[in-house]
């Protein structure tokens, strides 16, 4: 019993708990810090405070605030005036103090209960005369008034004594001859001297040294003397202070609360204007806090912010305090709750203040706002380096130029940037030149400075800025890039470099539809630092057809069945029965862009599919959905029209379009790399009397032709006619035959015999001993001596000049630079003593292109598929269906224009592309001799 | 009393190991051990060169940790062979692993305090043990709010004994790891650099040295389908179904002798490269049907669907409003869901008594009842949003382009890739973005993960709707599964 009661009182507190949280939720906008709202009738209280006459005045600043804040208040509640230059009385004096000190309310209190029962109704001495002497009592109470001064101030001089009683008696006659009884006039009487000798005594003008006096006492100073006083010498007339004043004016004046009246006189009898007492106040204001119960704040003003309710609209005023806290101040001038704000003289409500002000304001008991004043001054700012920065308490010490130290505390609204860009505390750092603005006190921003040079602008670690993407094209100047965001064109200058597979590669090597890394060195140029190629992970190992069985778009994966894969111009049964590969894009039907799920519903159907090799994972690189019946050609393209998406092969008009594969050099290849006259195998789809091209093959057609990079290899055969010094010349094969030069894989004559450079790298093979020789000997140099040549035949050859006036094949890189000029560099030389026999009629030398199969390095054998043979009467690559092995014991072989040596033959890759000159010879069979490679 | 005092201690112990948990935790990185092997659910598999050939060994790998304070001891237990080659192997090594902690960094060094391995191939025996082997390897982590980033390197020497006293094989291996680890994807690669040099004794010795690259791979990539239901009478038309798959990717390219049948150095070389893959069955994990209908047919409908799904944007709605300005109280709770960020809520504990202790507020202007509180909580600590002055967040204010571009950058952590100093994003409104905004714009856009209008316009202060907000979303998804993996994995092997 008793624990459920107990649960249940937890439940209700619960209840309790979560309703307040809701309403405060509700109200105010979700907040832990203190609201402070504006004063219940703040609006009549601006009101009140507009005063008619001080329009011009010096004191206006002042008066308004002294009466805002209740020190003071006007002179005639229906004009409406202060009277500023109005003389101060005793009474206004004694009141602003007991005000201060926060005792109108007991003073008030005090004189009601002393009050004398009126006669009748006729009211004589009214509330404020009863008050006055209240506020007299409580002053002497509180030590700002001894009685002595009371009595002196009492104490009228027999003139005014006579005048005082004359008007007694006039003021009198008024109610003689009434009802009243003689002790009803006798009371009234006393009543009346009672408050015409108050008047006169006590509103007779205040001299300063006595206002200065009561200041001292109503802020309890300690009364200076001896040598510490100073201030009251300044002043000529000190003298003229009265003794027993002195101690405590000189306290007054260290504490700067009251001046001279000049630089040399206090003037210490002298009276003191309504104004100036404002100004006193004011000046000792911030000492009285505590006894009035007010506090002071100063705040940033965070936000301002204005809620629409119901009633009437609430303004918000978030507050960033100088003192660490935080809280609002709520207004609703709708309903009058609001408080009168300063800004310099103007007086108006809480409305008037803006975001970013900075606000003094004070909050009464009752946490309630009623004053507040905008500062008017401008920020301040201290310039220096930062001496100290403490991370852990957000204070930075700055020192300034004039090795000033300054400790500040940064605030979390400070705003801290750095080069106009913003940062966080923690990015400010010892020694850093910093520009830090203060309002009132309050440290608003920190502007960090760093030294900038502007050739690092913009700059970036070389290398670091990375553009990945296809190739769709690429010359010796410029690539052009399919990325994720579109086209893209890159330029290469001669800096720039390029690497295959982390080797520095030649520009050739890089082929349209291969997959770059382009770096830059700065964040702007399109000139390309570096272009890295992917290596072969990515090439197109397989060209299938296939029937969809099904597509998983969770796996993304699809499996074919009755698959044929491309071989050589034809369509070869698949091992496998059911082929996986992975599927994600490039998906095409027709020239429309499809996506796997759509793929899904084309179960059934039969597509072409490029299959790329992904870590040992076949994976559709783009795939096309058949449509209609096929058609295969193979041949030259005759008419290409990009502008019509035609051309045409065989005479048959083909159409193409995105979704057609293209296949170029193992690649991928956008469309517009077809170009006219190359052999192309084509699989077209006739639909509805429409046939468009599903698949297109560009079919390899030797690398003997100008590349991208303005380098071409041009391959020679005649004699040697005289061997120089790193020179060869050769000549005339036979009578009436001169040297040759594959052109167009046909050999055709040249006349003029030709002087080539020749190299220590000029690779040189003698491949009817089968044996290297190193090119200087050869070149018979005087810097090596033939006797070193092992190989005994060699050298007798090398030193009887056995190779002038025999044959040989001579591989020529040639360049075309920029200027038309062409430089010829020999790369390697096949020294082919043995083959003698040549006739103008019958050419024994054939050439044809491959793809490697294998390399049998212990037969010197090359094993080739894809085999075409060059048929030089129709001029065209003829394919041949059968694989066949080549002996290379005989050739010089250069892998992507390095000749390599007889033990590197393992450098070559399977599937490279091989372009082989073979002669025919009737003993040996098809030898080759010269067998180059890209790979 | 005493009893009190004990339940403190034991909570006080709990929650550091809690605590230890949560940062040892940090990366959950797959990469079988150090050798460069790679593993599925049921086998893994890993390349040896000691003699002369590349042999791929498969089978059992046992890892063991055990975390005590911030040492962390691993022992690692290979079984493996090969049957068409006759070769074996067993391996057994004890690492240990001292990490340091500072703020968002790590730093794990490991040392090796045993290792035995034993390998036989055609009845000869490669051996060796701790006494032979010189082991190094140090790990730094940097956690960024949605990703953590690792590099590590590695340094290791081996000497094998052939059948004891027949000869020696002398191992070099000089490792590198760089890896990632976020919520739709860990990608971690580990090349490995081998110098070998064999040695045999006796009256026909054999000599050679070898060198191979090993990169092995590990992916795991989250990712998400919609599958569609057959029946049209069922209260749904399909859901989102979240799958979680691994890729694990050896590459080995090598450069050794060709050897004789009788294991003699023949001339020229054996070179070649090889790749595979191992991948695991995929997990499936199917997504609550979010009842939101006002996007039908909408240009993002799949974007904000999948995001519904995921709890990203309200689910149980029935209205998005597509077109409607993004709020960045929105934007948190979907970013924190789609990364992840959000912890497994613990389930209440029974409570002893109503302490009503407040959380303190975070924001002046976000209640602590604010549904989506927990998300602006996170992304404020992770530092990725940030609050206005004067602690504001302003949850309801329209997410701007520049604010989302920073965000998505800040989740990345890549800040710090921009430009020093005065640069042009290159965007014809580039004077207009923000200073503070700058660099998230320079990185997004070099990421891809922003681009200006047509017009090459940035408009950084447009505020976004909830339809593009939706789509950025997951196109940053796109990039964490496949832009990241392509830097990690394809950028490192195939080129």
């Amino acid at each position: 019993m008793g624990n459920l009661r107990k649960g249940f009182s937890i439940l209700l507190i619960t209840l309790i708990i979560i309703n307040m949280f809701a309403s405060v939720y509700a109200i105010e906008g979700l907040t832990s810090h203190p609201v402070y709202e504006g004063l219940i009738s703040g609006s009549n209280q601006l009101r009140n405070l507009q005063y008619t006459d001080i329009a011009n005045h010096w004191g206006r600043e002042a008066i308004q605030e002294a009466s805002a804040l209740s020190l003071m208040r006007g002179q005639d509640s229906n004009t409406n005036r202060f009277a500023p230059d109005s003389n101060l009385t005793y009474s206004e004096a004694i009141a602003s103090l007991v005000r201060g000190l926060g005792l109108e309310a007991e003073a008030q209190r005090l004189g009601e209960t002393q009050a004398p029962a009126n006669v009748r109704n006729i009211i004589i001495l009214s509330a404020v005369d009863n008050w006055a002497r209240g506020y007299v009592q409580v002053a002497v109470q509180n030590g700002i008034i001894t009685n002595q001064e009371v009595n002196a101030i009492l104490n009228l001089t027999q003139d005014q004594m006579t005048n005082l009683e004359a008007q007694v008696q006039q003021q009198l006659e008024n109610y003689r001859g009434g009802t009243l009884t003689q002790q009803e006039l006798n009371t009234l009487e006393g009543q009346i001297r009672t408050r015409l000798s108050n008047n006169t005594a006590w509103n007779r003008a205040v001299n300063r040294q006595q206002v200065a006096l009561w200041v001292a006492r109503t802020l309890a100073l300690e009364p200076v003397y001896g040598q510490s006083v100073i201030k009251v010498y300044n002043y000529n007339d000190w003298q003229q202070i009265d003794t027993d004043k002195l101690p405590l004016v000189e306290a007054i004046l260290q504490k700067g609360h009251m001046q001279g009246t000049s630089a040399t006189s206090f003037s210490p009898r002298g009276s003191f204007t309504r104004a100036q007492m404002a100004q006193l106040l004011v000046n000792i204001h911030d000492d009285l806090l505590e006894a009035r119960g007010l506090t002071k704040k100063i705040g940033y003003v965070a936000d301002k912010e204005t809620i629409q309710q119901q009633e009437s609209p609430r303004l918000l005023l978030s507050m960033s305090n100088n003192d660490g806290t935080r809280n609002f101040i709520a207004t609703e001038s709708g309903k009058g709750i609001d408080f009168p704000v300063q800004r310099g003289t103007q007086l108006a409500l809480s409305s008037a203040v803006n975001k970013g002000d900075t606000l003094v304001y004070y909050i009464d008991q009752n946490q309630r706002v009623v004053y507040g004043k905008l500062s008017a001054d401008g920020p301040s700012t201290i310039e220096g380096f930062i001496d100290l920065v403490d991370y852990n308490n957000n204070r930075l010490m700055v020192v300034d130029f004039i090795d000033q130290k300054h400790m500040l505390q940064v605030e979390d609204i400070t705003q801290i940037q750095i080069n106009g860009k913003s940062v966080a505390f923690k990015d400010l750092f010892y020694g850093q030149e910093v520009l830090v603005t203060l309002q009132q006190g309050k440290v608003t921003a920190i502007e960090g400075l760093l030294e900038e040079d502007p050739n690092l602008h913009g700059y970036i670690p070389p290398g670091s800025r990375v553009k990945v993407g296809d190739i769709l094209s690429i010359t010796s100047l410029s690539v052009e890039l399919r990325t994720e965001e579109g086209r893209e064109i890159y330029r290469i200058v001669p800096a720039t470099q390029v690497t295959r597979n982390g080797k520095v590669a030649n520009l050739f090597e890089v082929k349209t539809g291969d997959r770059v890394m382009l770096t830059f060195d700065d964040i702007y140029s399109a000139d390309i630092s570096e272009i890295r190629a992917e290596d072969s992970e990515r090439h197109i190992t397989g060209l299938y057809r296939g029937t969809i069985e099904s597509v998983s778009e969770r796996n993304k994966e699809m499996i074919l069945n009755t698959v044929t894969s491309y071989d050589n111009g034809a369509w070869k049964k698949h091992a496998d029965q059911k082929v996986k590969l992975k599927v994600e894009d490039n998906l095409y039907k027709g020239a429309n862009k499809i996506t796997l799920s759509e793929l899904a519903n084309a179960k059934g159907q039969e597509v072409y599919v490029a299959v790329e090799s992904s870590y040992g994972t076949e994976k559709a690189a783009k795939l096309q959905v058949r449509e209609g019946s096929v058609q295969l050609f193979e041949s030259k393209i005759t008419s290409l029209e990009f502008g019509k998406s035609q051309l045409i092969v065989n005479n048959n008009i083909v159409g193409f379009h995105a979704g057609t594969i293209v296949v170029e050099n193992n690649r991928l290849v956008d469309i517009m790399n077809l170009k006219n006259q190359r052999t192309v195998y084509v699989a077209a789809d006739t639909n509805r009397g429409a046939r468009n091209a599903a698949l297109i093959t560009m079919e390899y057609d030797g690398m003997l032709k100008d590349r991208i990079d303005g380098t071409r290899l041009v391959v020679y055969r005649g004699k040697i006619e005289s061997l120089g010094e790193y020179s060869i010349t050769i000549a005339r094969l036979a009578y009436q035959l001169d040297y040759l030069k594959l052109q167009d894989n046909q050999w055709v004559e040249v006349e003029r015999p030709r002087k080539f450079t020749m190299s220590e790298d000029t690779y040189v093979y003698e491949s009817s001993l089968k044996k290297e020789i190193e090119a200087a000997y050869l070149l018979n140099s005087r810097f090596v001596n033939p006797d070193n040549i092992k190989d005994p035949t060699l050298r007798s050859r090398v030193k009887n000049n056995y190779y002038i006036n025999k044959t040989a094949y001579v591989v020529v890189k040639e360049t075309t630079l920029s200027d038309n000029q062409t430089i010829e560099e020999v790369l390697s030389i096949n020294l082919t003593p043995n083959l003698t026999n040549y006739s103008r009629f019958v050419n024994t030398d054939h050439a044809a292109i491959a793809e490697v199969a294998s390399v049998d390095i212990d037969a010197d054998e090359l094993k080739l598929g894809n085999i075409r043979h060059w048929n030089t009467l129709n001029k065209r690559w003829e394919t041949t269906s059968a694989s066949e092995s080549v002996d290379i014991d005989k050739a010089v072989i250069l892998i992507n224009d390095r000749p390599i040596k007889r033990d590197e033959l393992y450098l070559i890759k399977a599937r490279a592309k091989a372009y082989l000159i073979k002669n025919k010879n009737v003993s040996t069979g098809d030898d080759a001799y010269v067998v180059i490679i890209e790979q | 009393m005493q009893k009190s005092k004990i339940r403190r201690i034991i909570n006080i112990s709990l929650v550091v190991i809690l605590l230890l948990a949560n940062t040892l935790n940090v990366l959950a990185m797959e990469i079988p051990g150090y050798e460069g092997g790679i593993k599925n659910e049921m086998k893994y598999m890993e390349v040896i060169f000691i003699t002369g050939e590349p042999i791929i060994l498969e089978g059992t790998i046992d890892i063991r940790v055990t975390e005590r304070n911030d040492r962390v001891t691993e022992r690692y237990t290979y079984k493996l062979e090969n049957l068409a080659k006759n070769a074996k192997m067993t391996r057994t090594v004890n690492l240990t692993k001292s990490i340091s902690l500072n703020g968002t960094q790590r730093v794990d060094n490991h040392s090796i305090s045993s290792y035995k391995e034993t390998i036989e191939i055609n009845g000869v025996k490669y051996e060796t043990t701790e006494k032979n082997v010189q082991w190094s390897k140090s790990d730094i982590y940097q956690i960024k709010p949605a990703v953590t980033y690792v590099a590590g390197s590695l340094n290791v020497g081996k000497t094998y004994t052939i059948d004891k006293t027949a000869g020696r094989v002398t191992v070099k291996i000089e490792g590198s790891t760089v890896g990632y680890d976020q919520y739709w994807g860990t990608t971690e690669t580990q090349i490995l650099d081998h110098y070998i040099k064999y040695e045999t004794f006796g009256e026909n010795p054999v000599e050679w040295q070898a060198t191979a690259r090993v990169e092995a791979v590990h992916n795991r990539t989250l990712d998400y389908s919609y599958e569609a239901n057959m029946p049209t009478q069922i209260s749904f038309r399909g859901g989102y179904l979240l799958v979680e798959q691994q890729e694990n990717v050896l590459k080995y390219s090598y450069d050794m002798p060709r050897l004789s049948a009788n294991g003699t150095v023949l001339s020229q070389r054996n070179i070649g490269t090889q790749s595979f893959s191992l991948d695991t069955n995929p997990l499936n994990q199917r997504l609550e049907v979010p009842s939101i209908r006002d996007i039908s047919g909408f240009w993002a409908e799949a974007d904000i669907t999948f995001l519904a799904s995921m709890g990203a944007v309200y689910p149980d709605s029935t209205y998005y409003g597509p077109s409607l300005p993004m709020s960045r109280g929105d934007f948190a709770r979907a970013v924190a869901t789609v990364m992840g960020l959000v912890p497994e809520e613990t389930p209440p504990t029974r409570r002893r008594s109503v302490t009503m202790t407040e959380e303190p507020k975070l924001f002046t202007d976000v209640s602590n009842q604010d549904p989506n509180y927990k998300y602006i909580k996170i992304m404020n600590e992770k530092g990725i949003m940030q609050g206005a002055e004067q602690n504001r967040f302003y949850p309801s204010n329209a997410l701007t382009k520049a604010e989302a571009v920073a965000i998505m950058v800040r989740l990345l952590g890549f800040e710090n890739l921009a430009p020093i100093q005065q640069y042009s994003t290159g965007f014809r409104d580039d004077s207009s973005i923000p200073s503070w905004a700058k660099d998230y714009v320079y990185v997004g856009k070099a990421l891809g993960l922003v681009s200006g209008n047509e017009e090459n316009y940035f408009q950084p202060a447009r505020s976004l709707t909830k339809a593009e907000a939706a789509r950025m979303m997951t196109n940053l998804i796109h990039y964490l599964q496949q832009e990241l993996r392509y830097d990690y994995r394809e950028a490192i092997l195939n080129y």
